[in-house]
């Protein structure tokens, strides 16, 4: 039997809206996507084959030579192991310590309103502001950690100034201000886990310990590979902080890489060496974030 | 008919509107616009806008267009900018760039016919514009010219019974005054520090030339800082912190340490009078030129400068104009006053009002006897310097060491930017 002209139509109608209109309203969206991160990228690599002169239109194309010259230069693998030294004190003792504050702020307890308050302000303070009070505090003569710490007899120090401290001091601020993010988190997913999980294991006689290890710490895995995937990240794109806190100093003790990236390419005019840098940071991040999905995604159920 | 006659005045009317609006948008194109960038200060940003208000009612032809840049970033906004062809069409740079930017082809010489640039070379001294000029062309005016001078706190001197109007003339009388100028509490903190450099690379530079130490290997043409008088003045510069202990890196900021009168000497450039006068009106303080190694020595210093230029897609009649009226006579002097900023203008430095201001006298006399730095390297003007410092500060490197691996890191940070520069 012929399709009557309106049910052909009808049939148009439904495919265009099906299979061509969804196109239609994604298309803005990807088409920024593409414009600011996709073809910026494709745009960094195409430089860091090349002697990259940003102020000239014509650039010499040296192939690799970049990354050889990265890969051989001591103080890029001096602002590498800054980082990692970063990452390694930052990620794991931030994540710890959001975990034990979201659980302390689960609980109910007179003023936890405040206090999640008090734990997120910092997250909202503008980093550029937090390093100055932070510099303040860590002042050597006149900071309140010094005068704090004179109370109990400890000797002041140089926090900012010492290049065998430097860093520590720098993680310390950067957990600070990253806590509350995580311990939002952290609250969210304990607030999704069913109370009847809980009342089922305690009926069955288990302890507090026994609640956490079998019933929370599982449940909250995805959430951990989450939080643990992306301050992976972000602390290996360290730039703010540091730029505020130290300027990479004292003697290059707090140089992270991004701030390396950002004067070969901004002081130093070598634009084709930052772009192959940050391609090197890339892999590295990439590397580390298959490794961590590897280890601790296995297990994780989003049931 | 009536209808039609209606219908006809309003497409005459509208007519008439559109032309109107396109003879003053016509009329406003007439006004060249100039836009202007540099890196912000308020004290600069609020003089700039003076400049340009007066300058825009002198011009009426020429709109100016202020964009004043916090100076972490402004690099990373105007490269990108002139990259894209977006840039501004007058901006500053450091002195030792221009050459760079011309080889890029992002600048333009400044227009020969404006009379402010065929006299450059009579009414500037020399050292101020020694980098402007490229292949017999001026491409920039100098802008934000420092030396070196010590401001010193005559309070602090009279309580430590020095004359705070004998500054100290040597090396060996800066280090005797120190030493009497700094306090300890019982347990050994350092309360009040009697001299600071912070290690800051002018200042340092300024220390190797004095002591007649070379820094630039003529034939190579490229750094070379290892030498017998250099050696001995990166020793004097580090042995106020290792060896008589007048310097404590950990009392902090030098700037805040004199501002709060526990710090009696500090070397800093002379744009620091604008700046303690505003964060500290109650601070007493005096200038007085560096002291000479000996005694008739040299008190040379190291001249950093910027330069205004003309960007390649400006209008070069009114960019140049414009820049030529930010360091004219008349500009200059509102900088001395307002920022500290000195003067290169040959007609200023022996002005009998500067001659006989006590703060102001020292930094004219450090102006004539300003030596520009050899190499082109931003890097090798402070940030390489500073480090050789800090190894040996910190990691108790010998000065030799220190300025071995300055030399090594130098001759990098020049073959690159001679790469940048290269035709």
């Amino acid at each position: 039997m012929a399709v009557s002209r309106e049910k052909q139509l009808s049939n148009g109608l439904y495919r265009f809206q099906r299979k061509v209109a969804p196109y239609g309203f994604i298309l803005p969206g990807t088409a920024f996507y593409l414009m600011v991160t996709i073809v910026p990228m494709f745009m960094g690599l195409w430089m860091s084959l090349h002697r990259w002169n940003i102020l000239r239109t014509r650039q010499t194309f040296i192939g690799l030579e970049n990354y050889a010259s990265v890969l051989t230069n001591p103080v890029f693998w001096e602002a590498l192991k800054n980082t990692l030294i970063y990452t390694v004190g930052v990620v794991p003792v931030q994540i710890g310590l959001a975990l034990i504050v979201a659980l302390l702020l689960n609980a109910e307890i007179r003023g936890r309103t405040i206090f999640r308050l008090l734990y997120y302000l910092p997250v909202v303070t503008p980093l550029s502001i937090a390093a100055v009070i932070w510099q303040w505090i860590y002042h050597p003569q006149m900071g309140l950690l010094n005068a704090a710490l004179s109370t109990f007899g400890v000797a002041p120090r140089n926090w900012l100034g010492d290049p065998k401290i430097a860093m520590f001091s720098v993680i310390i601020v950067a957990i600070w201000a990253g806590l509350g993010y995580k311990m939002v988190i952290f609250l969210a997913a304990l607030q999704g886990i069913p109370e009847s999980y809980y009342e089922a294991a305690m009926i069955d006689g288990a302890n507090k310990l026994d609640l956490f290890r079998h019933i929370t710490l599982p449940l909250l895995r995805p959430t951990t590979l989450y939080v643990f995937i992306t301050s992976l990240i972000s602390s290996f794109q360290v730039f703010g902080l540091v730029n505020v806190l130290t300027g990479g100093g004292p003697l290059d003790a707090t140089n992270v890489l991004v701030m390396h990236i950002y004067r070969r390419a901004f002081s130093d005019y070598q634009f084709g060496e930052a772009s192959a840098m940050s391609f090197v940071l890339f892999a590295i991040i990439l590397v580390f974030t298959l490794v961590q999905w590897k280890v601790m995604g296995r297990e994780v159920s989003y049931d | 008919m009536r209808f039609k006659a209606t219908r006809l005045s309003c497409i005459v009317a509208a007519a008439l509107l559109i032309m109107s609006f396109a003879g003053g948008i016509g009329f406003a194109a007439k006004k060249t616009v100039v836009t202007h960038w540099q890196h912000h200060t308020p004290a600069r940003a609020e003089m700039v806008e003076a400049f340009a208000a007066k300058f825009m009612q002198e011009n009426p032809d020429i709109e100016i267009r202020l964009e004043s840049i916090p100076e972490a970033d402004y690099f990373s906004k105007l490269l990108p900018a002139l990259a894209a062809g977006s840039g501004p069409d007058t901006f500053q740079i450091p002195a030792g760039q221009i050459l760079t930017y011309v080889r890029s082809g992002v600048i333009q010489p400044m227009d020969v016919n404006n009379s402010a640039v065929r006299n450059i070379e009579k009414e500037f001294i020399a050292p101020a514009i020694s980098r402007m000029k490229v292949d017999g062309k001026y491409y920039g005016f100098p802008i934000d010219n420092a030396t070196v001078v010590l401001f010193y706190n005559p309070k602090l001197f009279k309580e430590a019974g020095i004359n705070p109007d004998k500054p100290p003339t040597t090396w060996d009388e800066l280090i005797a005054y120190a030493k009497k100028l700094t306090k300890r509490d019982a347990s050994g903190v350092t309360t009040q520090m009697g001299l600071a450099t912070g290690g800051y690379g002018p200042v340092i530079l300024s220390l190797m030339m004095q002591n007649g130490a070379s820094m630039w290997d003529a034939k190579a043409g490229l750094p070379s800082f290892v030498s017998p008088q250099g050696i001995e003045a990166l020793k004097f510069a580090t042995s106020m912190v290792t060896d008589s202990k007048v310097e404590d890196r950990a009392m902090g900021s030098r700037w805040n340490a004199f501002r709060q009168e526990k710090l009696a000497m500090v070397y800093a450039g002379p744009a620091m009078i604008g700046s303690f006068r505003a964060t500290a009106p109650n601070l007493e303080f005096r200038t007085a030129e560096v002291p000479a190694p000996r005694a008739g020595g040299s008190q040379s210093t190291l001249l950093t400068s910027w330069a205004y230029v003309v960007g390649k897609k400006a209008q070069t009649e009114a960019a140049t104009k414009w820049v030529a009226y930010l360091t004219s006579e008349t500009a200059q002097k509102e900088w001395i006053l307002k920022t500290g900023d000195l003067p290169t203008r040959r007609a200023l430095l022996d002005l009998p009002e500067y001659k006989t201001d006590p703060l102001l006298a020292p930094c004219m006399d450090s102006m004539k006897k300003a030596l520009v730095a050899p190499w082109t390297a931003r890097a090798l003007d402070d940030s390489l310097v500073r480090k050789a410092y800090e190894l040996v500060i910190l990691k108790g490197e010998s000065p030799e060491a220190a300025l071995k691996w300055l030399t090594a890191e130098g001759i990098k940070a020049e073959n690159e930017q001679k790469e940048l520069a290269r035709p």
